[in-house]
């Protein structure tokens, strides 16, 4: 009774859950119809956890039950989850033209919010904590849209 | 001879049919005289077979009743282990030790309190009771942990435990394989090179077992204590408020 | 009298250190994504710590041992080294989980990018754990955790009488958009943040640190079994109060920051002031202990010489250890790998290697040359054992389900 099989298999094991951690990571490609939906619509998911989160974020800022620095890393990193959200979607290649659909149905969407957030964040940063409720105003209707979109392509 | 040359070699009767690996070693306090802990340690028997991870574990004794699924698992499955004698061993080869009787003409094999019960000195289990249990120096400060013992064959009788050996010398034989053979050849290569092999503490020094091992000698005087003064030289000493 | 006030204030520092990056990680997002249908796993792991730590305590103060010292003994020089790589990069990952909360924090004090703070909390981790005295610093950073009940009377402000939060705790199973594996995945990782290993190898370590005895075993116990389910309330109402404010609207939490919008909802400023107070207290001393614990199970392995209470030129090997670790958990954190996603591996990961340390306190907690008159009861080793299986249960669970979700996705 060695060690060495006992080794090889924490090996084994390390090696796997690097993968695995690696693999999470890492966006697959989309091959079927149902699969591309299914990826439009956790996109559009985390774009509304985004939007929302920088809603909640805009009103405390405005209401002045926040701190600055706190409203300006929720706004930032709720631009951040957007962006990388779009510029995940964006990278997977279509696999049919009604997938094609879906892609122009929720990429502009998609892009609106990146933009929308991108104001919030630059609003925060100058301190400009009176001017986020109105600036979050047109976000809300965009997080039920993106979210009734959500809903429908659901998996 | 090492205690590892024991444990993990197999067991073979006069027949030559494997009783599987040897897992623990039990020790009875008969031997001639060895300092403060009184008589020596000499080897009593071997305990082979899958079952003896129990002794291992501790389930030999009748006092390990918990939990109870483990414990009755255990203690079920000691009537099927397998258990030799010193007197009934005639040869130690390269991992195996070979019996003079036939499997079926050795004893049942006893718990260790039975053991105890027919012993002329107090019984322990080498690898519960002494193996990996960690030395105490006479302040209380931790010198180590008993990674191995060095048990010498006198005069046709039963091998007597006559040094601990601690270390990384002594652990990497413990440890085997391509790990153990790099942190030998490490330890070879940093020891202290009037030193012959790995760091030897004389049972002479020991002055008793319980849930540690207490030492006679101060850890700053012990071979063990090499690593641990460079790193407080080299390292530690030079922070700030140590 | 002196004892009553040493109880209770051992009581609060339990409580209030119970809560790390781990369990706000792991309460936030799962209260935000399942709701309370996972509340039943923070109970469950809230009783698998106070076992386990009651067993490894009473372990310490009666002979002396820390976990790893048991570890080794129990199991081997073989298998106790494999249980010692594991168990030590696990612990490693922590460390690193809880240096990059740290500056999280300070970045959202700040609002300076975290990266820049945490070689700083690093020497702050290092300093502290260097000069403060064990038991002053752990009652010190324990104590500063309690401002987090903020966050319970945040909840109570959402929630006025807690009736949708307990109505919300009877569903059990995911939603209808979510999958069995990543309930089980979000269940094993609640698991692990509830019962981290670091915890009770800390908490043994300390029991010898301290010098406790057979007298301070109902002191250990009263810690144990009042201040750990009082810090398992306080994760439920992390759970709670996301799962109020953001399951509705469909925000997933994968931010510290998003952890204080409820209490900054119901209590504004001032109340965000106490939470990234008792955030910071509370991570750093989860910062310290995991530095500690990573020192303690190399030296228990090994039998050097460990702890706070000899000076450290007298426990050399020890302290190198803790430094080097830390030195590598600022290293990570300093890759800009999320912080989170750290924590959410190293939660995962220790839930399933909680078997290996657990086993062996098991076994010892019922052996009378270890604690003497003092092993398991009958019924606490029914309930022992029984834990012992879903454990392992756990354990074989967490890899498959790490891949079929994509490790939670």
């Amino acid at each position: 009774m060695t060690l060495r099989p006992r080794r090889r298999l924490l090996w084994r094991g390390s090696i796997l859950v690097a993968v695995v951690a690696l693999g999470a990571a890492c966006v697959a490609p989309a091959r079927t119809a149902a699969a591309y939906e299914g990826k439009a619509a956790d996109s559009a998911s985390s774009a509304v956890s985004a939007l929302r989160t920088a809603i909640l974020a805009a009103g405390l800022g405005g209401a002045d039950r926040s701190f600055p620095p706190t409203v300006s890393v929720l706004l930032s990193e709720a631009e951040e989850d957007a962006d990388a959200t779009e510029a995940a979607f964006s990278s997977i290649q279509p696999p049919d033209p009604v997938s094609d659909q879906i892609r122009a149905e929720l990429e502009p969407m998609l892009i609106k919010a990146s933009k929308r957030l991108a104001l919030l964040r630059i609003a925060a940063r100058r301190a400009d904590l009176g001017a986020l409720p109105r600036l979050a105003q047109p976000i809300e209707r965009l997080a039920g849209k993106l979210e009734r979109f959500a809903q429908e392509h659901a998996a | 001879m090492r205690l590892t040359d024991l444990l993990e070699a197999r067991l073979f009767d006069v027949e030559g049919v494997d009783l599987g690996t040897i897992r623990d070693v039990w020790l009875v306090q008969d031997g001639p005289p060895i300092g403060p802990f009184g008589a020596a340690l000499r080897v009593e028997r071997v305990v082979a077979g899958s079952t003896a991870i129990g002794s291992r574990l501790g389930y030999e004794r009748a006092s390990m009743t918990g939990p109870g699924p483990l414990a009755a698992f255990f203690h079920s499955r000691h009537a099927h282990g397998v258990s030799a004698t010193w007197s009934e061993v005639s040869a130690l080869e390269e991992g195996t030790l070979r019996l003079r009787l036939p499997a079926g003409e050795l004893e049942r094999p006893e718990s260790i309190e039975e053991v105890q019960g027919h012993a002329a000195g107090l019984v322990i289990s080498a690898g519960l009771d002494l193996l990996d249990r960690q030395l105490v120096d006479p302040e209380g400060l931790m010198a180590g942990n008993v990674d191995d013992l060095e048990l010498e064959l006198r005069d046709g009788g039963p091998p007597e435990v006559v040094a601990i050996l601690a270390g990384p010398g002594a652990l990497a034989r413990r440890l085997g394989g391509r790990l153990g053979a790099w942190m030998a050849a490490a330890h070879d290569r940093l020891k202290d090179p009037d030193q012959e092999g790995p760091a030897r503490i004389s049972f002479g020094v020991v002055a008793g077992i319980g849930s540690q091992v207490d030492l006679t000698v101060g850890r700053e005087e012990l071979d063990t204590f090499e690593f641990e003064r460079w790193v407080r030289d080299h390292v530690i000493a030079k922070s700030p408020g140590s | 009298m002196k004892k009553i006030f040493e109880i209770f204030l051992g009581i609060l520092t339990a409580f209030g250190g119970f809560v790390d990056i781990g369990d706000l990680v792991a309460n936030s997002e799962t209260g935000a994504r399942f709701g309370m249908r996972l509340a039943w796993v923070v109970i469950l792991g809230v009783i698998g710590i106070v076992i386990y730590a009651e067993m490894s305590g009473r372990v310490a103060a009666l002979s002396k041992r820390g976990v790893f010292d048991v570890v080794r003994e129990r199991l081997g020089a073989r298998w106790a080294l494999v249980n010692l790589l594991a168990s030590f990069f696990i612990n490693f990952l922590t460390i690193a989980a809880e240096i990059g909360g740290l500056a999280l924090v300070i970045e959202l004090v700040t609002g300076i990018n975290y990266l820049l703070w945490v070689p700083l909390l690093g020497i702050a981790v290092w300093v502290v754990l260097w000069k403060m005295k064990f038991s002053i610093m752990e009652k010190a950073f324990g104590l500063s955790g309690l401002a987090m009940i903020v966050t319970a009377v945040a909840l109570w402000r959402l929630d006025p009488g807690l009736g949708n939060t307990f109505s919300a705790m009877r569903h059990f199973g995911p939603t209808p958009d979510e999958t069995w594996a990543t309930y089980g995945f979000f269940a094993i990782g609640l698991l692990g943040a509830a019962m981290t290993p670091y915890e009770v190898f800390f908490f043994s370590s300390g029991a010898v640190e301290e010098h406790w005895t057979k007298e301070d075993l109902n002191v250990n116990r009263a810690n144990v079994y009042i201040g750990f389910p009082l810090g398992g309330l306080l994760s439920l109402a992390i759970m709670g109060a996301s799962a109020t404010v953001f399951a509705p609207r469909g925000i997933s939490v994968s931010h510290l920051s998003q952890v204080g919008i409820p209490v900054s909802l119901t209590l504004g400023k001032v109340g965000l002031a106490f939470l990234l107070f008792g955030m910071f207290a509370a991570i750093f001393a989860a910062a310290i202990e995991t530095s500690l614990s990573a020192g303690y199970t190399v030296a228990q392995f090994f039998g050097w010489q460990w702890g706070t209470f000899v000076r450290p030129r007298q426990a050399a090997r020890f302290h190198l250890v803790v430094i080097v670790s830390m030195l590598g958990a600022v290293l990570l954190a300093l890759t800009t790998l999320d912080p989170i996603k750290i924590t959410e591996y190293s939660i995962v990961l220790a839930a399933a290697a909680l078997p290996l340390t657990y086993f062996p306190i098991l076994v010892v907690a019922n052996d009378p040359t270890y604690v003497g008159e003092k092993t398991n009861s009958k019924a606490l080793n029914a309930v022992a054992f029984a834990y012992l299986v879903i454990l392992l249960v756990v354990a074989v669970a967490t890899i498959p389900l790490m891949i079929i979700t994509r490790g939670g996705a």
